[in-house]
């Protein structure tokens, strides 16, 4: 058998399952949104009533704006929290480095529900937060139910994966860049803004895409910390199928949020790519 | 800008890297620093540039302590084994980082960068990227951007180490001549003696963290102070002897392993007397087929022989010593077993300071 046969066999079981649980949902998902339901049943014959929903009912276009307003917002503060943090983790406490790590990461050990209800116990009403405030004369603060909480939730559960990306891009740098830029009479503040920040921007532009399409798909975390009011397209797309039975628009909701995704991402990579920093990506890819 | 470095110690927990390394370099001149790895010559370099600071010790440059100064205010150029050029720059924005820097107006940055490629002979590659660019070539740019902002020091950190046999000997002279041109003081770290030798004023020769021998190349090719010396630096045949007499520069050697006495330049001051060890250079040894009157004649026998093109290689016993004698390849129909007669001018064998 040659190696070529050899190599696509191989692969032969992946692509099986890829094509099975991922690929066929999708275009199932696509057709259904396609259609109209009624009482759970679909009707035959294609329309565009569901987008037409999507893009005119208040309900949907305020949570499609909330979506990509949280997990914009929520981006940017996991960017500012974390690259700091990947920086003094890569060159600053690399002793501490592991225990750092294993703290960074335990969030994602642990069950989402479980893990937002501890955020629900802290930001309520009578919650730790409050019961402080309350007692050192502060009054109280409304925080659980707002997209505050929401976005808190959303940074503290997708931190790890930012800061775990620009640390990667960080440790391969080649530290001798750093000795250079020195040596060539940069101060430490410009041999970071002209040589060590553009050569992370591979780590900062995966971390953000990961942090951005992870944020604006989940559910369970808007849902518990943002109540019914600030309902995102997640969660509309989730109780369409689940409660409402109504499986064309929950469809339609979930497609628009891929498709929305999926254009954010290419449009911000061709983007960067094709700035001056295009030379730092080809090196990345190379 | 003249260097001195003076007493550097550096310990790395209980492993003394650098111990007592002082050097001086006059304004404009060469010296490079040869050992093995893990000899503490990058140390050195590390050092002098800023990016260490010394237990012990210190650095001057025109005659100032330069320890206290950060590394990006000492104005200092760095060719880096690995070139480290910027690889999101072009060509043109490495070389003018420096300037940059330094605040210089566009028009002469305009200017100075396209002159400093000149020099490496780059001039027309200023719009590329680095990743474009051959190893020699990428050589060439970290050369340029260390040279263009008229650097007090120059460091070469094993510049030439990552090029192949050819571009490396095209190289070595091209560097010279920069070096020359620009009369930047230079150190430059290697453990290419022949790199060493083609582009020092003088040589360094460190092991374990310590300077063995600091003089001009052909010192330290003729004279070697130490054992160590004479082995890293080229080959040579250690013999060993009792001195039985000493003359001005000269010391009469008893050899151990044949019975007969010899004569061998010696240090004035501080020559061993009695135990010596002594090196000759295998290609400063004349061979003949029959005894001549010649001092310090030795009768050797071939014990193996191997042609390397225009030079012969032949491995000969006196008794039971060993001896690497080097001859022009025409000249000798050589065969293994066969007698010979060795000897050397008195001249060209030098006794070690460390006695055996």
């Amino acid at each position: 058998m040659s190696q070529r046969r050899i190599g696509l066999l191989l692969v032969l079981p992946a692509v099986a399952v890829f094509l099975l649980l991922f690929i066929a949902p999708l275009i199932y998902g696509a057709w259904l949104s396609l259609h109209e339901a009624r009482f759970g049943r679909i009707l035959p014959g294609l329309t565009l009533r569901q987008y037409e929903v999507l893009f005119t009912n208040p309900t949907y276009t305020d949570a499609l704006a909330r979506t990509f307003r949280l997990s914009g917002t929520a981006t940017v503060l996991a960017l500012l929290l974390g690259y700091p943090l990947a920086y003094a983790l890569a060159f600053k406490l690399k002793r501490m480095g592991g225990i750092i790590t294993i703290i960074i990461l335990a969030p994602l050990l642990m069950n989402v529900v479980v893990r937002t209800l501890g955020w629900v116990i802290i930001l309520g009403r009578s919650g730790l937060i409050n019961n402080v405030s309350v007692n050192l004369g502060f009054g109280e603060f409304i925080l659980l139910y707002t997209e505050t909480a929401v976005l808190i939730g959303y940074v503290q559960v997708f931190l790890p994966f930012m800061v775990l990306s620009i640390l990667a891009s960080l440790q391969t740098m080649d530290l001798n860049l750093i000795k250079a830029s020195s040596s060539l009479g940069a101060t430490p503040a410009t041999t970071f803004w002209k040589v060590l920040f553009p050569l992370s921007l591979p780590g900062v532009l995966s971390g953000s895409i990961i942090v951005f399409s992870l944020s604006s798909g989940v559910f369970v975390l808007p849902a518990m910390l943002g109540g019914t009011n600030l309902r995102v397209l997640s969660l509309l797309a989730y109780q369409q199928t689940t409660t409402t039975l109504n499986f064309p628009l929950g469809a339609a909701a979930a497609f628009l949020l891929l498709t929305i995704v999926l254009l954010v991402v290419l449009i911000t990579t061709f983007l960067v790519e094709r700035t001056r920093f295009r030379e730092v990506f080809r090196r990345a890819s190379a | 800008m003249d260097v001195a470095v003076s007493g550097l110690v550096r310990r790395f927990g209980e492993f003394v890297a650098v111990n007592q390394v002082s050097f001086q370099i006059p304004s404009g001149r060469c010296l490079a620093l040869l050992g093995p790895s893990g000899c503490g010559k990058t140390t050195t370099l590390n050092i002098v540039a800023g990016f260490l600071h010394p237990d012990e010790g210190d650095v001057h440059v025109n005659k100032r302590s330069v320890l206290g100064i950060a590394p990006h205010k000492r104005n200092t150029g760095i060719v880096f084994q690995n070139y480290a050029l910027f690889p999101h720059m072009t060509v043109f924005d490495n070389v003018a980082y420096g300037l940059r820097q330094r605040k210089t107006p566009n028009d002469v940055i305009a200017k100075e960068v396209p002159r400093a490629l000149e020099l490496v002979q780059l001039e027309n590659l200023g719009h590329r990227f680095p990743r474009e660019l051959s190893g020699g070539q990428q050589q060439r740019v970290a050369l340029a951007r260390a040279v263009v902002f008229k650097p007090d020091i120059l460091l070469l950190d094993e510049p030439l180490s990552n090029l192949d046999a050819k571009l490396r000997e095209t190289m070595r002279l091209e560097l010279k001549s920069i070096q020359r041109t620009t009369g930047v003081t230079t150190i430059f770290v290697t453990h290419d003696q022949a790199e060493a030798m083609v582009l020092a004023d003088e040589i360094a020769v460190m092991n374990a963290g310590v300077v063995e021998q600091i003089a001009e190349p052909e010192i330290i090719y003729n004279r070697p102070a130490t054992r160590f010396v004479a082995d890293f630096v080229g080959s040579a045949n250690f013999l060993r002897g009792e001195i039985v007499e000493r003359e001005t520069g000269y010391a009469q050697i008893k050899l151990d392993f044949a019975d007969q006495t010899v004569r061998a330049a010696s240090p004035e001051i501080g020559a061993p007397t009695g135990r010596c060890e002594f090196m000759i250079r295998p290609e400063r040894i004349n061979l003949s087929l029959a005894p001549t009157d010649a001092e310090n004649e030795l009768e050797a026998t071939i014990t193996n022989l191997a042609f390397t093109g225009s030079l012969v290689d032949c491995y000969c016993a006196v008794g039971d010593q060993s001896l690497h004698v080097q001859v022009i390849s025409s000249r000798h129909a050589l065969s293994t077993g066969q007698k010979i007669w060795i000897s050397w001018d008195a001249r060209e064998a030098f006794v070690l300071r460390d006695a055996p």
